[in-house]
């Protein structure tokens, strides 16, 4: 874990929620990325980032083993989840079929959000199943480890490399302009 | 594109909240800032000494705060126009174990008993051997040298803080007697019969002695006539020594000012007796803006500032600033602690600042008449300072 961030936390843990202000200074802007490659849904994706910070003000105590990022990007991904479950349920699908249900992101915001050179990126991001997207973006972009990704998404370890590894090579194929396989 | 490529550009992904998002997080913060500040001011700390220990900066605060307060508990001192006149025969023969003693040990309140810690003082010569009501430390105050070592067998560290602008004080007991004879000689001087009291269980006869800017009360074991108790009020400030004890055998090792072997050292600087006017103002900026939450303290005096220090620990521990700055920022809020610990006004001094917003230009917080001044200084709210006549004071200094 980087050292300010350790501080960050000790003075969290002191009771001091300016901390936490520096926290979201520090990390906002990667994890409302994760949040809206997840959902693809630029409100939603705020909405859980603020639930996020509010839900981090709420603890009494912080102790933390691993990273502070990955920790947050595990909150994001949890929370991401919630809202995607809340509308599985409402549309009785699966997480699978979430790519009907998924929120349609203009293709002008695109660009707003993550600036053209990006686009490409995101919109193969997207295109992947979310059970991949969620491994590939929690390991790439959140730093998490395959273990923590497993216990976040209740499957073994191996299913996560399989999700990874498919979700990596369908986005080569996508960047390339070749046919996924 | 590679894989590695794919991957830094997933790395490398940004989102910038809009301003909306960034306003609902802050001022989720600020609510829970809000609370957890109402909280703290609600809390009560159980064991106050304990708490305030585990800060370096408490630690160093808190020490200097105790050893400024009763440093020279027992100086009667003479402010130069007591006005009593002849000694009784009572007071002459309780005074004189005092004037025949060696060494003393004694228990030292500031304040009111049972509101405040008991310091133990061993006095030897020029040195007083300190120790304080559930703190870990002793600490061995040389007078003769404006030392103080400071022992934490715990942690195996000794601390030396150098007084700076003590005056000269090469023996304790002897100072102690010289007040006495100082006091005795002054033209006028009497004293005042008390009677019998009750203190801890043990029925004591009193003696009173008024001046100016000095009231000291003697209490007596009648049927020893030895000196058991003071209680002296040194400008508005109320400091009890009991459980006196005069002559009590003493090894010299317990007053050395050579650190343990093994113990580290640190070096420290305390300055008790420069603190001017512009250094009690930026006290009470630090106190309103660190501890009063925008607004001043209900009261300035030593037994108000030893009562709150658990909440001026905790605030300070809160600052979001280096340790450097927390002490730095400590250090200025001790110097204007200091003078009202050692007032050099004339008479007393008021305090008006309780529920008063930091920034009020129109409420007068304090007030009081410099040595040797005609006029008086008055404080405002917004730390403005205007000299004034005295009946254009806000209120008497004498009247509640």
């Amino acid at each position: 874990m980087q050292i300010e961030d350790k501080i960050l936390i000790w003075r969290f843990n002191r009771g001091d929620c300016e901390s936490v202000r520096r926290i979201y200074e520090k990390y906002k802007h990667e994890l409302l990325a994760l949040a809206v490659s997840l959902l693809k849904d630029v409100s939603a994706a705020e909405d859980v980032v603020h639930d996020v910070f509010v839900s981090f003000l709420q603890l009494q105590h912080f102790n933390l083993t691993g990273s502070l990022k990955g920790y947050l990007a595990t909150c994001v991904a949890n929370a991401a989840r919630n809202i995607i479950r809340a509308k599985i349920r409402h549309n009785h699908n699966s997480l699978d079929d979430i790519q009907s249900i998924e929120s349609n992101t203009h293709s002008s915001d695109y660009e707003t959000i993550f600036g053209e050179d990006r686009q490409r990126l995101t919109h193969a991001i997207w295109e992947l199943p979310y059970e991949q997207r969620e491994a590939v973006l929690l390991h790439v972009h959140g730093g998490m480890k395959f273990a923590a990704i497993a216990k976040l998404q209740k499957i073994s370890i191996n299913t996560v490399l399989g999700r990874y590894r498919y979700g990596l090579e369908k986005l080569r194929s996508s960047l390339n302009g070749e046919v996924p396989k | 594109m590679r894989p590695n490529e794919i991957k830094k550009l997933i790395t490398n992904l940004k989102v910038k909240p809009n301003d909306a998002l960034d306003a609902k997080v802050n001022n989720a913060i600020d609510s829970a800032l809000e609370d957890k500040l109402k909280n703290q001011s609600a809390q009560q700390s159980p064991n106050i000494w304990r708490i305030l220990m585990k800060s370096s900066f408490t630690k160093f605060a808190m020490a200097a705060i105790i050893i400024a307060a009763v440093i020279i508990g027992l100086h009667f001192i003479n402010n130069g126009n007591v006005s009593i006149t002849k000694p009784c025969l009572a007071w002459d023969c309780v005074v004189s174990h005092i004037m025949d003693a060696n060494t003393a040990e004694l228990d030292i309140i500031i304040g009111e008993e049972g509101k405040g810690p008991v310091i133990h003082d061993m006095i030897k010569g020029s040195r007083i051997r300190r120790t304080i009501e559930s703190m870990p430390e002793a600490s061995v105050i040389d007078l003769a040298n404006s030392q103080i070592l400071s022992l934490d067998a715990a942690k195996k560290k000794a601390v030396y803080i150098s007084l700076k602008d003590l005056p000269q004080i090469p023996n304790y007991i002897d100072q102690l007697r010289n007040v006495i004879t100082m006091l005795q000689s002054a033209p006028g001087f009497t004293t005042e019969d008390l009677g019998d009291h009750e203190f801890d269980g043990q029925m004591l006869y009193g003696f009173k002695a008024t001046g100016p800017k000095l009231e000291v009360t003697i209490w007596a074991d009648p049927n020893t006539g030895l000196p058991v108790r003071f209680e002296q009020t040194e400008g508005q400030m109320k400091i009890i020594c009991k459980n006196v004890r005069f002559d009590v055998p003493m090894d010299d090792s317990l007053f050395s000012m050579d650190a343990p072997e093994g113990y580290k050292i640190e070096k420290q600087e305390l300055n008790l007796f420069g603190s001017t006017e512009a250094d009690f103002i930026e006290g009470l900026k630090i106190q309103a803006e660190v501890v009063g939450d925008g607004f001043f303290l209900d009261d300035v005096s030593m037994e108000y500032i030893v009562k709150i220090a658990p909440i001026l620990k905790e605030k300070f521990d809160k600052l979001t600033v280096s340790e450097e700055e927390k002490t730095a920022l400590g250090m200025k809020l001790q110097k204007g602690i200091m003078f009202i610990r050692f007032f050099k006004g004339e008479g007393k001094w008021v305090y008006a600042g309780k529920d008063v917003k930091l920034g009020d230009s129109n409420t007068a917080i304090f007030w009081y008449r410099p040595a040797g001044s005609q006029s008086y200084r008055v404080i405002y709210g917004d730390l403005a300072v205007e000299d004034t006549n005295e009946p254009d004071l806000p209120r008497p200094i004498d009247k509640p």
